[in-house]
């Protein structure tokens, strides 16, 4: 295991076992933070190469990056809730309570972590620490308010204000926060928070675009959940077309034809190139965000990189792919 | 979004456009009013080349079944419009 992200998984179990916690919750607040962590670890330790970034030893915001963890796995889990997703947990009685309760001890988790932190700092940097993640915490839960709305997300604006409140805000903190432990200049810290923003929104929309090409019982489009292609489908297209996705849209959740084909026809209209082409532009912004001396070792630079890489062949294979694909009859 | 989402809407749906951006994307963005900040300039470039890729990839496809490659390939890729830029 990467040493940083022992260290900061290390720090959360210290917490947890520091607090009067009946054994078997805390066993599982511990090993919930650690599976979250091993889905993707990458973004993990942002919060250090943010503070390294910054100038400090990254050692320093090991605390921000533990309560940060801590929030992400309590709105993983909760987000799980929402989607339905605890239906598939077999022999908990209430699975949904059961998880509910996990997170809440995760967000406590996160609090005394982000409390220890706090401890280390300046009184500015400590009022700015603690007015920032709660702050984004109350923007992502917003965010999550208009996605469980009857109309849920329904517009090209509502799913943008929906990535970009949810996964930018958050990605945004992660590496703000990490400088934050470093430095006070405000001109900076935006800048940082500029390059977290994108990178957060381009990891979103590869989950969103995975969510609807790639055929799962809980996808996106199983779920009915209406995301970029369809709204590119619905300004771009022919009204025929989009008339014809809303129909088979109407059909995903219990037809899997209906979700293949509502695939071929974004495919056909352009949708996975378009979404390709916003993830290279949020990446190609991140990169932009920064000044040569906000990351004079090219920490952050080489972090985003090795991401965008990862990205990028992932989604040229995606590309290539597209002219290989029959074309809908319709 | 408005912008990026014409811009590659027009570059899947005519290839006419799609190879003009591959000769000169400036120009061909001013000539169909089009305004595009700097990052988006970069992504839609990487998409070009993408594209590209998967042109290459279909091509290699066909000229598998039809002609040995080491022959025929050097024959098809100048006369090619997409390829003649590589």
């Amino acid at each position: 295991m990467d040493p940083a992200l022992h260290s900061v998984l290390q720090y959360l179990d210290n917490i947890i076992a520091s607090a009067p916690v009946e054994p078997n919750y805390a066993q599982c607040l511990s090993q919930v933070h650690h599976r979250v962590a091993e889905a993707d670890a990458r973004v993990l330790t942002l919060p250090l190469k943010a503070c390294e970034a910054a100038g400090a030893e990254n050692a320093r915001a090991i605390p921000v990056a533990a309560a940060w963890h801590g929030l992400r796995t309590a709105a993983r889990i909760l987000d799980d809730v929402e989607d339905g997703h605890h239906r598939a947990m077999d022999g908990a009685p209430h699975p949904a309570a059961y998880l509910i309760n996990l997170a809440t001890g995760c967000i406590a988790v996160a609090n005394l972590a982000l409390n220890h932190a706090a401890s280390k700092l300046t009184p500015a940097q400590r009022l700015a620490l603690l007015w920032r993640f709660n702050q984004t915490m109350a923007v992502m839960a917003g965010a999550q308010h208009l996605d469980l709305a009857e109309s849920g997300v329904a517009t090209a604006d509502s799913y943008w204000r929906h990535v970009r409140e949810k996964s930018g805000a958050f990605l945004g903190l992660a590496v703000q926060g990490g400088a934050l432990c470093a430095m006070d200049d405000e001109k900076a810290l935006a800048r940082y928070y500029e390059f977290g923003y994108n990178v957060g929104v381009a990891l979103q929309l590869v989950n969103d675009f995975n969510g609807f090409f790639t055929e799962e019982p809980l996808s996106d489009l199983a779920l009915g959940k209406r995301t970029l292609p369809i709204f590119f489908i619905e300004e771009q297209a022919p009204s025929s077309v989009s008339g014809s996705i809303r129909v088979l849209l109407a059909r995903a959740h219990h037809d899997s034809d209906a979700r293949a084909r509502i695939r071929r026809i974004a495919r056909r209209w352009g949708a996975d190139v378009y979404m390709v082409a916003e993830i290279l532009r949020h990446h190609a912004q991140a990169r932009r965000s920064l000044r040569p001396s906000d990351d004079p070792h090219h920490v952050l630079r080489r972090w985003s990189n090795e991401i965008l890489k990862m990205h990028r062949s992932s989604l040229a294979h995606q590309i290539v792919l597209r002219s290989t694909l029959p074309l809908p009859s319709s | 979004m408005k912008d990026l989402s014409t811009v590659i809407y027009k570059l899947v749906h005519d290839p006419q456009f799609r190879h003009q951006l591959q000769n000169d994307l400036h120009v061909s963005l001013s000539q169909h009013d089009i305004v595009l900040n700097d990052a988006e300039l970069e992504a839609i470039l990487e998409v070009l080349e993408m594209l590209q890729e998967g042109d290459e990839v279909e091509l290699n496809q066909a000229l598998k079944y039809s002609a040995p490659t080491d022959i025929f390939w050097p024959a098809i890729k100048p006369a090619h419009p997409v390829l003649r830029s590589v």
